[in-house]
């Protein structure tokens, strides 16, 4: 009991959590043992705090539900999406959408091009059976095709991807003025 | 899109596991894991790789005040029946029916006092304590001093086991 009195116990319990944790010296940590066996009050403070430290370290860390994650990785898709919407559709329904343009005006470069090309070489336009003309006519009709096609199949991975596909603008801006343009110049 | 996979695996737990001891509940917690997610998706290239943990701590302590704020239940502690029940249910190796009731009791009483801690005690308290980070870890994620961060531990732990005593059922601890 006379050891138990060298330390006040407000003093024993201000270092109990460091006596818990493991960082006081030897010296303190024995001045409080005495103190501890000797005074009940203080025991009882210290097998608290034990069991509050005890309980503390029990607790789970807990998973998230797995939706969790699910959620965030699909709203981080639809912002993509809209991002991706946006870029193409600029202002929804006006067809001077940034991609759009872009293609528009790529064809029409390729338009001229051959255009032209054409009207600068017209003897150059042969038949198939004609080994030395540069294009013939069958290459033109299958380049014609084979643009169609593509637009034709943007227009398809669009859709289905739920873009709002103008179809007026790839089949009567783009495609359709892209075929007329080639027979204008092929068939003058 | 594969990095960023990797560090909801890494982090997401962290981030439920804190906002659940923090804020109390569930619905809160998925809420606040799930922005603190997309807060990563959105500005995590902006943090240097090794700032990176801390800074998604002070993002998801940051994001539970805010919750306590607007859902004014800072005062309130609510903590749901299920809640504990969902606690209990994560008890593992309990196979004595009384011990898991008594754990379940425990986890109660834990998760009550913590709702009453200030902060920055709770924060700290549950970054050492439940989720068992390093100070130095803390220190990053708190901006305070190692020694500070010691120190407030010890208090918040003091602070647990005055709240204890005043809670309904801790004669049974």
């Amino acid at each position: 009991m006379k050891t138990s009195k060298r330390i006040p116990c407000a003093d024993v319990r201000n270092q109990i959590e460091t006596y818990i944790d493991g960082d006081l010296a030897e010296e303190s940590i024995a001045v409080i043992d005495r103190h501890v066996s000797g005074c009940g009050a203080c025991r009882r403070e210290m097998a608290l705090a034990r069991r509050v430290h005890t309980a503390l370290h029990a607790l789970p860390p807990l998973d998230a539900p797995a939706d969790v994650a699910e959620r965030v990785f699909a709203q981080i898709r639809m912002e993509r999406h809209e991002t991706l919407r946006s870029w193409l559709f600029w202002e929804k329904k006006s067809w001077l959408a940034p991609a759009w343009c872009a293609l528009g005006v790529a064809a029409a470069i390729l338009l001229i091009w051959m255009g032209v090309r054409m009207v600068q070489t017209p003897e150059h336009i042969g038949t198939a059976s004609d080994p030395e003309a540069e294009i013939s006519l069958e290459e033109l009709a299958l380049a014609e095709a084979q643009t169609k096609w593509a637009l034709g199949y943007i227009s398809q991975v669009s859709r289905r991807t739920g873009l709002t596909v103008r179809d007026d603008i790839i089949g009567g801006r783009v495609a359709g003025a892209l075929q007329q343009n080639v027979e204008k110049t092929v068939r003058p | 899109m594969r990095a960023f996979k990797k560090l909801v695996d890494r982090y997401q737990q962290r981030i439920y596991g804190f906002s659940f001891y923090f804020v109390g509940n569930r619905e809160d917690a998925e809420e606040i894991t799930q922005n603190v997610l997309l807060s990563i998706w959105r500005h995590g290239h902006e943090v240097k790789p090794d700032s990176l943990s801390a800074w998604i701590m002070r993002v998801t302590r940051n994001a539970c005040l805010d919750a306590l704020r607007k859902r004014q239940a800072y005062r309130e502690g609510i903590v749901a029946e299920d809640e504990d029940m969902a606690l209990a249910d994560t008890v593992v190796g309990d196979d004595n029916p009384e011990q898991t009731v008594e754990n379940a009791e425990l986890r109660r009483l834990m998760e009550e006092a913590l709702q009453r801690l200030n902060e920055p005690y709770r924060t700290i308290v549950i970054l050492r304590e439940i989720q068992a980070m390093t100070y130095e870890e803390i220190q990053q994620a708190t901006e305070l001093r190692i020694n500070t961060v010691k120190e407030y531990l010890h208090r918040g732990r003091q602070m647990l086991r005055v709240h204890l005593q005043g809670i309904s059922g801790y004669e049974n601890l």
